[in-house]
């Protein structure tokens, strides 16, 4: 408590000097709004985005029938573009993107995909930045053999072939308790962040060791602080620009290995009720979509433009959160 | 230079143990035997079950288990059979008669078959190509980017890489078979024979196609930066012409980066195809895996993983042997 009383005073100081002087003082993160705001490619991935995440939360009430419900004698409805389907089925517009092999609604079907795979982008997302950011900071902080512990963990995480390793996952524990726990999301989740957490914790520890060794973190410790202090005060702040932006990168890649899974027929076991939370996902469509390819070539077609929308979307929006972030580094 | 390497080299063994472990480990939770199969087919009875656990050694406890695996053990006839260390991936417990070594890197009977018609001769092809395919249009692609920066041209290339970056094999390829094979009929959605280059090509580029977007995107930032140094200046204000220039002076020390990350990209490319090869129903490593693992064939599981992790070690250990032989100012650190 008394390195709070130490530290405050000198933390507010210059904020209150900066008030009465001319220029207005701008945080690190309003300047990065303002150098990201430029971008306009980032923008426009970032509305994509959103829109994405609108269509996965409100897909009950956004899809036009029931995702599960087979209507029989109404399969290989074409979308709306086409005159005809490969068999001769014309267009429904009720079935504005056609139907599938057991005349589900393609695009009701795709909108609750959404809502699972950004789920699957998400949720590991979040855990291996915690995870991966504490084991990081852990790393460059203590250093010696705590370091050396975490680093030679990390390489060996590293040579491991991660699609592999998540098939093997997935297919040893898939059918035990803890694979059958939430629709198989619990073990796909933590597969997810045991294959992944690697790349964040080495860039994480870079950042601990350089920031190490600055004069604030000096100034710290002279003050008294503790090292849960030190981490949560000042070596978080200063990395979490860095998170940011694998976050970014990391999301859709964690997307397409859901996907690669579910095309694989190992990932998120399918509703048949359609009363639980994952009626699909973007994997299982693929997997879907591509048995019946010749049938119904349009639904592949219209799902891996919206997959791919999705990531290139991501990406722009990593560049310009990395230009916008870390103005040094320059591409 | 050599300190490194080696102490580089020396690490390769606590990794392949720990995964070998991990991976060991994983396929004991597993519930199940390896010889009971889906329920539609014939069960195989206890009896059975038992002599074939003594035949393999299931019936021992882990640890010595997981020791004959890798090490070896003595057989019923008191000969030594080596196990992982010389190589040997042990018995496949579905292919009957069949070591999983053999099912790798066995090439098939018939006439002019060579290693190139082994399964891994399968996985090695489609790596290969793919990476001639990255390479000999990425280079010139970021080579071009970076001569005429800030132009449409650049942007272009631009737009391409990133897209390139993005967009995951996985789904190029869902996209090549919508649009070349179902929409124009070019290429068969599933190929009956990969003999010749023909068929190779689509799905080459497909892989290819994110390896290429990468090399394009170091080659133009690594182009740039060759660029704009000291000695480029003194190579232009001697006199000396354009050409000379940017062919013998920038390219050469371009290529170093670009190069040293080229042994991970093919590492990459050649264990990577799992998905691809599942696509194209190209008979390699790959597609054998996703099919083994649902027969729980446990060896060639552990087969696979161990060969994938032997590689992608190997191909981070080129990194500093190719930055080594190329650039002189690591080696004599």
């Amino acid at each position: 408590m008394q390195t709070d009383a130490h530290t405050m005073p000198l933390a507010a100081a210059p904020l209150q000097l900066a008030e009465p002087q001319g220029p207005v003082s701008r945080s690190q993160w309003s300047l990065a709004w303002r150098r990201f705001r430029r971008n306009r490619a980032a923008l426009v991935s970032i509305a994509i985005i959103l829109l994405y995440g609108l269509a996965g939360l409100f897909a009950p009430w956004l899809a036009p029938h029931n995702p599960v419900k087979d209507n029989s004698g109404r399969d290989y409805v074409p979308p709306f573009w086409r005159a005809q389907s490969p068999a001769g089925v014309a267009p429904d517009l009720t079935f504005p993107l056609g139907t599938d092999s057991q005349g589900r609604d393609v695009l009701s079907r795709i909108l609750y995909g959404t809502r699972s795979s950004i789920v699957a982008g998400l949720m590991p997302a979040l855990i291996i930045l915690v995870i991966g950011s504490t084991l990081g900071f852990l790393a460059g902080w203590a250093g010696g053999m705590t370091d050396n512990l975490v680093m030679r963990t990390t390489d060996i995480f590293y040579a491991f072939p991660d699609v592999l390793f998540l098939i093997l996952i997935m297919v040893t524990l898939g059918s035990t308790p803890l694979g059958r726990l939430g629709n198989g999301l619990v073990l796909f989740l933590s597969a997810l962040a045991v294959v992944s957490w690697t790349g964040l914790a080495r860039l994480i520890r870079g950042s601990a060791l350089s920031l190490k060794n600055l004069e604030f973190i000096d100034a710290a410790r002279g003050l008294g602080a503790s090292n849960w202090r030190i981490i949560m005060h000042h070596l978080l702040p200063n990395s979490l620009s860095l998170m940011v932006v694998w976050a970014a990168f990391a999301v859709p890649r964690l997307i397409i290995a859901e996907a690669i899974l579910g095309y694989l027929g190992l990932g998120l076991r399918p509703s048949i009720t359609g009363k639980e939370f994952f009626v699909t996902s973007w994997g299982r469509l693929f997997l879907e979509a591509y048995s019946n390819v010749a049938s119904q070539p349009d639904f592949l077609l219209v799902l891996s433009l919206v997959v791919s929308v999705f990531v290139i979307s991501f990406t722009f929006l990593g560049d310009g959160l990395r230009d916008a972030l870390d103005p040094r580094q320059k591409r | 230079m050599t300190g490194l390497l080696f102490r580089r080299f020396i690490w390769f063994f606590p990794v392949i143990i720990v995964i070998s472990l991990i991976t060991f480990a994983l396929m004991k939770l597993a519930p199940g035997g390896p010889w009971d199969r889906d329920a539609e087919s014939k069960q195989v009875d206890p009896r059975t079950q038992k002599l074939l656990d003594q035949r393999f050694g299931l019936d021992r406890p882990l640890p010595e288990q997981y020791l004959r695996y890798m090490v070896g053990y003595t057989n019923a006839k008191g000969i030594f059979e080596c196990g992982v260390v010389c190589g040997n991936l042990g018995p496949s417990y579905r292919q009957r008669g069949k070591n999983v070594q053999d099912i790798f890197f066995g090439v098939p009977e018939g006439d002019g078959r060579n290693f190139f018609h082994s399964k891994f001769g399968y996985s090695l092809r489609l790596g290969l190509l793919s990476m001639i395919f990255a390479v000999v249009v990425g280079i010139p692609m970021g080579v071009l980017a970076a001569l005429r920066q800030n132009t449409s041209v650049d942007y272009l290339i631009t737009l391409v890489t990133n897209v390139g970056v993005a967009v995951p094999s996985f789904v190029v390829a869902f996209f090549a078979i919508v649009v070349l094979a179902v929409g124009l009929h070019l290429i068969p959605v599933v190929q009956k024979s990969w003999s010749g280059i023909t068929p190779w090509i689509v799905p080459a580029m497909v892989f290819g196609f994110g390896t290429l977007a990468q090399t394009a995107r170091f080659t133009r930032s690594a182009m740039l930066e060759v660029m704009s140094q000291e000695f480029i200046r003194a190579a232009r204000s001697k006199g000396l012409g354009e050409r000379v220039v940017i062919w013998k002076h920038t390219v050469r020390n371009m290529l170093i980066p670009v190069v040293t990350n080229l042994g991970p990209a093919l590492v990459g490319l050649i264990t990577g195809s799992i998905v691809i090869e599942n696509i194209f129903g190209i008979p390699g490593i790959g597609r054998d895996f996703v099919l083994s693992i649902g027969n729980r064939d446990y060896s060639l599981i552990m087969g696979t993983t161990l060969l994938y992790a032997v590689l992608i070690v190997l191909g981070n250990l080129s990194v500093d042997l190719l930055y080594g032989l190329i650039d002189p100012r690591v080696r004599s650190e």
